[in-house]
């Protein structure tokens, strides 16, 4: 009651030691995680865009099997969740590596300034497209003009993205909808957005025939899955880099040899915690196994990125989508990493 | 005096608690007539303000009989001719001195008597307080605004439980002074309850003593005084003998009383 | 003319003494509401009606049976660092409150910061969250955020409601602040601190499915993302209900710790003291410097970290996308309003109506008490995925979800208003033969009001929330569609700038709802 001034000087000064030490406390959080480990071991934080089920199992085979600590890597899988935060994960130094889901994602999180290099692809063919009932088999965008699609929000700007790279204007009623293609079998829509390794798989399990479609097969090509790092990482760690890479193609192979082993190992112990249910796990690794291999990994080795493909039809379709003043492909594609990592 | 104002009869009464059975009214016999006032008057927890909840219809007796204004309370209560002042003033802090003392009127589906309303605010001395809410008053205030709202309806048959036992001495003796004045203008059947020997003596035509629990009737008295009493009352040999002699009455019961919660 | 008392008809039973109509033992009504419920589901699932999104309770059995271990790793994954998320908040919480009761002063700074922190939709922490050390610990700090605020609050009223005589006694012997903080304050504010605590064990639970959504190996927000997304229905549900009765364990725990203190250390019964207000200047300066101070340490954090754009942006970039996007960002914020004060509103309206039939239906609230006991322990997002596979993704879901977050506390509270009725009124109505209907519009309603307010500020405070995150969730509506839009395409300064917008809104309104409260309660104090 004496001294106003006083009185009326502390919470300020409270509330800046609260300022200040808060900034403190994040100035130190967001120092480098990965600092010195020149022992003999390279500690990897891997980013994975989604929880460890078996989607993820070529790496998970890899890791089982020793071929990363063949490589000197000693590999923590960091579950995913939120999908759209990988990039920025790796970007912030928090993983070393990780998966950024597709192509159009990667070039956003270059167009932040994040400093990324994809140095593979898991999926050759992007699963993302649609699924029907038996009685509509979709061969090109022009079957779709007018249909109701049930969609999120990235397949909204995937479907735009097809009719125009096919020189259309979009032509279909969006509806939003969940992860379960049920409203198809409502009639509430006649065309589903889904991954085809996905959500296609419960119905099939129950014998319900359903039609699938790849975005790819009706003219929007995209890498998806791409094994990403930053530029900083790859010039100081190149034979790290290198040796994940060739360690994990020789999981994926035998991932693509022998599905059901590797869902086994996937429900057993990664993705033990998830409650995951065999049949499905088997269904929906064996339909992934057919996206990771083409013609052109067969000869240039899993996860290869075909610079010819990336130029045309994929920036393409970026450019369909509308974004503008691609990096030229050279500098965020490294196609050298899996050519040297086989042997 | 030939109408009776309420006539109990043999009147007991237990409760069920955890502890056990209480027995808090024995056999208890009480007749008031029409237009006197009686005071009860009993150590705490000897089952006066049971008697009090009896005629008001808001316990029921075990045994014994109940004659409120030559009916049941029930009926009473539902001709709207029963008033209570409760010992916690039951004000309802949302609504102003006037809505709450109009409230009975609403609450029985009448239409307001304004006027009526505002001669009781007036007559209990609240007229410049007749817009302010419950939280403004003082503790004497409220009691006075529950006096007034329990005379709303020109009630048969008064009732007061403790209407001033929160209070302080010197704020009692002056609200005792007002209520004796408010009553002799509304004249009706009433029962007070109270513990304190001053209070019964100055307001009442006859004083009862209640026993420690199970409460029976242990002494009668008559007060002498007219029901036009002054403070003057307050002084006079005979009160303050009235005063000496319950207040003896009611030591006699120590021991009795002891058990009583 | 004698009417013989035992005959007297229709006497209100006082609550001792009266004979109960029904002589049935106590728990046959809730075992038979419970049992009627799950009868309810079971038809429901099994008919269909609600789609396969709704499965039967004998569905969730068998998820129960088949996934037993992993459903019971996965609850104490999520227990655990509810636990340490929570006491940790609970802890700074009851500091923060210590600090506003040793210096009075302090209170107002102190409290709008906390007011601003808990406006921060914990949603868009997540992301930055993933890029910095502290990401093991998502769900232990989101745990922690969620709780802070609530204990900051009732703590802080607990210290302020130590008698006041006591204080004097202390005051007299020349006790010093400290012998009064440890020996008076602390131990009057132990039964509404251990109320905090019980308050404490939703949010908490809620805080850390929601950090599960960034990340972690094992929990029941993983399980059940992981199941939204393999459609395992019956797993699902099953996660969802393993969390509730995570909560409700917690939650007993709490009660009986706050019977035990409210035992120990009596309840003073007390309001708190109003905290002296500051002047009007020095709470508009600290009004100005919080968010200034907030500003600087952020572009500070930015500058010093070296942090990346697609990690963080600074508040310039935020600030251009703000006004570039302006028109876009206040139709979302219209839409997010609409949902989060629609929901309040119908929730609002719900859960009186239920609240006021349970009041005049005995029997129906016996039927419902386990409800009632369970849902002040739900946490709410565990209904968002559900809600989500039930009525699409879509604004209808978001909807759904902020009705259900205003309708439980306003049920539960509106329940114990309508019978926190002034002493001796139910009496007063009974002499003037008061009806059913009178007693609840003249009586129970008037009389719930304070509660309800309460229960309107601590919804109005978690509605934007709720909003955003399920909107997060379902990418639909307002602004946590454009936060979710603006992530997928990676543009950061857009996506913070909507949610700027979302603090701001939620600040505003858990301040108006505050002032509201204030305003009408002076009325309603006895």
């Amino acid at each position: 009651m004496t001294n106003r001034t006083a009185r009326t000087r502390t919470p300020i000064a409270a509330v800046a030691i609260a300022a200040v030490s808060l900034l403190a406390l994040s100035a130190c959080s967001s120092g480098d995680a990965g600092g010195g480990a020149a022992s003999d071991t390279t500690p990897i934080s891997f980013q994975l865009d989604w929880v460890k089920d078996s989607e993820f199992g070529g790496f998970f085979e890899a890791d089982e099997k020793g071929y990363f600590a063949d490589e000197g890597l000693d590999v923590e899988f960091l579950d995913g969740g939120d999908v759209s935060s990988t990039a920025a994960v790796i970007a912030g130094g928090a993983a070393q590596i990780g998966i950024v889901s597709n192509l159009s994602r990667l070039i956003d999180a270059i167009d932040t300034g994040a400093d990324l290099v994809a140095v593979g692809a898991l999926y050759q063919t992007s699963p993302a497209g649609l699924m029907t009932l038996p009685d509509l088999d979709v061969t090109s965008v022009d079957d779709l003009k007018g249909l109701r699609i049930g969609t999120d929000e990235s397949g909204t700007a995937d479907i735009d993205t097809l009719f125009r790279v096919n020189g259309e204007e979009p032509d279909y009623e969006d509806v939003r909808v969940g992860y379960d293609a049920a409203p198809l079998f409502d009639d509430q829509i006649d065309a589903y957005y889904a991954y085809v390794t996905n959500q296609p798989i419960p119905y099939e399990l129950q014998g319900i025939d359903v039609n699938t479609v790849t975005f790819a097969d009706l003219g929007f090509e995209s890498y998806a899955g791409l094994i990403v790092t930053t530029r900083e990482f790859l010039d100081s760690n190149r034979d790290a880099v290198e040796g994940f890479v060739r360690a994990a193609s020789k999981g994926w192979s035998e991932t693509i040899d022998d599905p059901s082993a590797t869902a086994e190992l996937t429900i057993g112990s990664y993705g033990a915690d998830l409650g995951l249910d065999e049949d499905s796990e088997v269904a929906s690794l064996t339909a992934i196994t057919e996206l990771v291999q083409s013609d052109y990994t067969k000869s240039n080795g899993l996860f290869a990125m075909d610079p010819e493909r990336i130029a045309g039809p994929m920036y393409d379709a970026l450019t369909a989508s509308g974004r503008e003043d691609l990096p030229d492909p050279a500098d965020i594609f490294d196609t050298t990493i899996v050519a040297d990592a086989q042997d | 005096m030939t109408d009776i104002g309420i006539e109990l009869d043999g009147i007991s009464k237990s409760f069920v608690s955890g502890a056990g059975t209480v027995r808090a009214l024995d056999d208890f016999t009480l007749s008031v007539a029409e237009g006197e006032f009686v005071a009860i008057l009993g150590p705490s927890g000897c089952g006066k303000s049971t008697v009090l909840r009896i005629v008001a219809g808001l316990d029921s007796a075990d045994r014994g009989s109940v004659t409120v204004a030559g009916s049941s309370p029930q009926t009473l209560i539902a001709e709207g001719a029963l008033g209570v002042a409760f010992q916690d003033n039951a004000l309802l802090p949302w609504l102003s001195v006037r809505a709450n003392v109009a409230l009975p009127y609403k609450l029985t589906g009448r239409p307001v008597d304004q006027a009526r309303v505002d001669e009781l605010v007036a007559l209990v001395g609240l007229a410049d307080f007749a817009g302010a809410r419950p939280s403004q008053l003082s503790g004497g205030m409220r009691q006075r605004v529950s006096i007034a709202r329990s005379l709303a309806l020109a009630p048969r048959v008064l009732l007061l439980d403790e209407p001033f036992g929160a209070l302080d001495a010197v704020t009692r003796h002056r609200l005792n002074v007002e209520l004796a004045r408010i009553l002799a203008a509304e004249a009706s059947t009433t029962l007070l309850v109270t513990h304190s020997v001053e209070e019964a003596v100055f307001l009442a035509d006859r004083v009862v003593v209640m026993t420690g629990r199970p409460g029976r009737v242990k002494l009668t008295v008559d007060v002498p005084f007219g029901r036009d009493r002054t403070k003057a009352v307050l002084g006079q040999p005979e009160f303050l003998r009235l005063v000496a002699q319950l207040t003896a009455a009611l030591d006699d019961d120590d021991t009795e009383t002891g058990t009583a919660a | 003319m004698t009417v013989s008392a035992t005959a007297a008809p229709r006497t209100r039973p006082a609550a001792e003494n009266g004979a109960r109509p029904l002589r049935l033992p106590r728990a046959v009504l809730p075992v038979a509401g419970v049992l009627a419920l799950v009868l309810i589901w079971q038809v429901i699932g099994v008919s269909g009606v609600l789609g396969r999104a709704v499965p039967p309770p004998t569905a969730v059995l068998d998820a129960f049976v088949d996934k037993g271990d992993i459903l019971l790793r996965a609850a104490l994954a999520t227990g655990g660092r509810a636990l340490v998320g929570g006491l940790i908040g609970y802890l700074l919480g009851a500091m923060v409150a210590s600090v506003t009761a040793w210096f009075p002063r302090s209170t107002t700074p102190l409290v709008r910061v906390t007011v601003l922190i808990n406006a921060i939709p914990i949603v868009a922490l997540g992301p930055v969250l993933m890029s910095v050390p502290a990401r093991p610990f998502i769900p232990e700090v989101f745990a922690a955020l969620s709780v802070l605020f609530a204990t900051v609050l009732t703590v802080g009223d607990g210290l302020r409601s130590a008698s006041k005589s006591p204080a004097d006694v202390f005051r007299v012997f020349g006790a010093s602040r400290t012998a009064r903080f440890f020996r008076l304050e602390l131990p009057s504010a132990l039964p509404m601190a251990a109320d905090a605590a019980r308050l404490a064990v939703p949010a908490a639970i809620l805080g850390a499915i929601l950090g599960e959504w960034f990340g972690a190996d094992r929990g029941l927000g993983v399980l059940m993302v992981s199941a939204m997304r393999n459609i395992q229905y019956g797993f699902l549900w099953a996660a969802a209900v393993v969390a509730v009765l995570v909560s409700v364990v917690f939650y007993l725990v709490g009660t009986v710790l706050e019977r035990a203190a409210s035992r120990r250390f009596g309840r003073s019964g007390e309001a708190a003291v109003d905290v002296a207000p500051l002047a009007k200047s020095a709470s508009a300066l600290i009004g100005v410097l919080i968010p200034v101070l907030l500003i600087v340490g952020w572009q500070a954090w930015i500058w010093i970290g070296d942090v990346p754009q697609i990690v963080a942006p600074g508040p310039l970039g935020v600030a251009e996308s703000l006004a570039a996007d302006a028109p876009e960002l206040l139709a979302a914020a219209g839409l997010t309003t609409l949902s989060a004060f629609g929901g309040l509103l119908a929730g609002a309206v719900v859960g009186l109506a239920l609240a006021i039939l349970v009041t005049l239906l005995p029997w129906l609230n016996a039927m419902l008490s386990p409800l009632a006991l369970i849902i002040p322990t739900v946490p709410i997002v565990v209904f968002i995925p559900i809600l989500g596979s039930l009525l699409g993704y879509g604004v209808a879901t978001v909807f759904a979800s902020c009705v259900l977050m205003a309708f439980f506390p306003i049920y539960v509270l509106a329940c114990s208003g309508l019978r926190a009725r002034p002493a001796g009124s139910d009496d007063l109505f009974t002499i003037y033969g008061t009806g059913r209907l009178r007693r609840l519009t003249r009586l129970a309603l008037p009389a719930a009001v304070p509660a309800l307010l309460i229960a309107v500020r601590l919804a109005a405070a978690n509605a934007f929330l709720i909003a955003i995150s399920a909107e997060w969730l379902m990418g639909q509506g307002g602004l946590g569609r454009v936060f979710s839009e603006r992530r997928v395409i990676l543009d950061t300064n857009g996506s913070w700038a909507a949610v700027v917008v979302a603090i701001v809104l939620s600040v505003l309104a858990y301040v108006g709802a505050a002032a509201l409260e204030r305003k009408v309660v002076t009325r309603w104090r006895s």
